[in-house]
């Protein structure tokens, strides 16, 4: 229980440093190029990989949220024991999705991993910048099967229980 | 046979409460495994390029700059100074209310944002002063719109994304529209508060108006940053977007101090959680579009559809259309890359401005989210006010019928949408 606890806050805590850490480095290239006339290489890559490491990572931490925006008013038409039965059946597509993605992500890490080239500014080899591809699937399986249990035990009859005011709360 | 699959799973697994951007991806994984030739490996690079478009990673920055501007007392201050200065005429209040909604969108991307930012501020005022809550409601959630019309718009960056046009060039397509718009509506609203009697806010003088201007300027500033930055050649879009999140974040913390230290990583979490919710769903909707493109649908699609013969007002009829149920049913992000690969071959062929087809699908947009069932303005705007989903709905219909008058503008006069980028940027150079 507390090492759960504990993965939850380190999980928060990376994302708003992913993304904070993006910001400032875009940031900091216009000041660079302005103030002191130059600018990092390798700058441009580092931050798209923080955005490809913030959206991966944060897919799965966002199923926890309940924030993936869905459809819920055809379900709701369905009577509540009817509606647990769709709902569950709509967490196994989920997981079937996430599941294919999986196996794609792992083999093409895997080939990444045989040919193994570097980054082109980084001193880091290209399979294990993407190695977030197969680990994301992996953590959303896990989310996934988190809410399918809220949902077999009656504590939620939706994937996406966050209120709407909070889809985009910008 | 393989369109056939595509969609009716994509539609059926949104039906079931799959979110968008599972049933996105499930079908175009499903698609591929089924008929396809890439292997799996290959679709997973795909989904890794979605997030190396330098473009799209001004998302995340814009959506963080409108979550400072709007928890840091900016929209606020806009609010008194939108007041301060038209308050005084004839339901003085709603216009009021479109003004802060016109400058709120010039400094944020996204409407939603906008009817949260604007509507939580006026709406309680409104009812106040004796506006029935209905038509308050109805106002913003129709007004918020414009926060994806007036550039910054993400929507927008989406679109030059997809297609490779200039997020210069579109931001700049937006400023005139977006007046129109907003003039349109102020207009409807004085003639509505005239024959119902609405009341007007008295004029505070002069020193009131150059005090809310002083205040709101902080604000305000930011659309020189942006617009500025990005057509004196200063910065890119994506850096003018991270320059803007920067600028919030001082504003909000240390010259307005309406966010508190403690406060800043809980804002940074929500915005990054919208982020990902975005983003996620617009990879997986590049997956939808790159299996469309690798079936060559979008060009069956062109070829049938030029085969007809269709003139270029009865094409772009159809682009609305089609436009306007998808945007009904779907995020605004996700109708643009699935529809813009599908429209914009044709367009092309047929001669219509790439900068117009734009506008015109972002202005489709905006009435999607206005239209149930995911019109994600009428959601927003009734768990601000409380107000039950289907009266929301109601109290929008009359803006939504304004809404559909100006698209048969915007669709009828390209040089609305083109003269300001032309004028500015030159020609265009972007074709085929």
């Amino acid at each position: 229980m507390k090492l759960s606890k504990f993965i939850n806050h380190a999980e928060e805590w990376l994302i708003a440093l992913l993304l904070s850490s993006m910001t400032l480095l875009t940031f900091s290239q216009v000041v660079a190029r302005y103030v002191f006339n130059s600018g990092a290489v390798w700058a441009l890559e580092v931050t798209t990989y923080l955005f490809a490491w913030l959206v991966l990572l944060g897919a799965s931490y966002i199923i926890k949220c309940g924030a993936h925006i869905a459809v819920d008013s055809v379900v709701n038409l369905f009577a509540e024991k009817n509606r647990k039965i769709i709902t569950l059946f709509a967490i196994s597509a989920c997981m079937a999705f996430v599941i294919i993605m999986f196996i794609g992500s792992y083999e093409y890490v895997a080939l990444l991993k045989d040919i193994e080239i570097e980054m082109e500014d980084l001193p880091v080899l290209e399979w294990q910048a993407k190695i977030i591809l197969p680990l994301g699937f992996a953590l959303m399986f896990y989310r996934l099967i988190e809410v399918m249990m809220d949902v077999i035990n009656n504590k939620t009859t939706t994937m996406h229980f966050e209120a709407h005011i909070n889809d985009y709360k910008e | 046979m393989i369109i056939f699959t595509l969609f009716f799973m994509l539609f059926g697994l949104m039906a079931m409460g799959v979110p968008v951007a599972f049933s996105l991806g499930l079908s175009s994984v499903t698609v591929i495994v089924l008929f396809g030739s890439e292997s799996l490996a290959s679709l997973a690079g795909h989904l890794f390029s979605a997030m190396e478009h330098y473009t799209l990673m001004a998302i995340p920055f814009f959506i963080l700059a409108s979550s400072f501007l709007s928890k840091g007392g900016s929209a606020q201050r806009l609010v008194d100074f939108a007041i301060a200065s038209i308050g005084w005429i004839k339901g003085g209040l709603p216009m009021a209310s479109v003004l802060a909604c016109m400058m709120f969108a010039a400094i944020s991307g996204s409407s939603p944002a906008t009817v949260i930012a604007i509507g939580s501020i006026v709406i309680a005022g409104m009812v106040k002063e004796g506006y029935p809550q209905s038509y308050a409601a109805g106002v913003i959630s129709s007004a918020g719109t414009m926060g994806i019309l007036i550039p910054p718009s993400i929507v927008m960056v989406v679109y030059a994304a997809a297609t490779e046009v200039s997020v210069g060039r579109m931001f700049l397509a937006g400023v005139i529209p977006g007046l129109i718009i907003g003039s349109m509506m102020m207009i409807a609203i004085y003639f509505t508060a005239r024959v119902k009697g609405y009341p007007s806010v008295p004029f505070k003088g002069f020193k009131h108006f150059i005090k809310t201007l002083t205040k709101a300027s902080g604000g305000l500033f930011l659309v020189v940053i942006i617009m500025g930055g990005i057509y004196g050649g200063i910065f890119t879009p994506t850096e003018a977007a991270a320059v803007a999140a920067v600028y919030a974040f001082i504003l909000g913390v240390f010259v307005y101090r309406d966010i508190k230290i403690s406060e800043i990583s809980l804002v940074i979490r929500e915005s990054a959680k919208t982020s990902i919710m975005l983003m996620f769903i617009i990879a997986n909707a590049m997956l939808f579009s790159f299996v469309l493109t690798n079936e060559r649908i979008p060009h069956e699609i062109a070829e049938t559809i030029i085969a007809y013969g269709l003139p270029i007002w009865g094409f772009l009829l159809m682009v609305n259309l089609v436009l306007l149920i998808a945007g009904n049913f779907m995020e605004p992000s996700a109708v643009l890359l699935i529809m813009a690969p599908i429209l914009f071959p044709i367009a092309m062929e047929m001669g219509i401005d790439p900068i117009h087809l734009g506008i015109m699908m972002v202005v489709n947009m905006e009435i999607g989210m206005l239209t149930p069932p995911v019109g994600l303005n009428l959601f927003v705007t009734s768990s601000i006010t409380g107000m039950p989903l289907i009266k929301v709905i109601k109290a929008t219909l009359p803006w939504l019928l304004l809404m559909l008058g100006f698209l048969m503008i915007i669709t009828f006069i390209p040089s609305i949408s083109t003269y300001l980028p032309t004028l500015l940027m030159g020609p265009e150079t972007v074709g085929g």
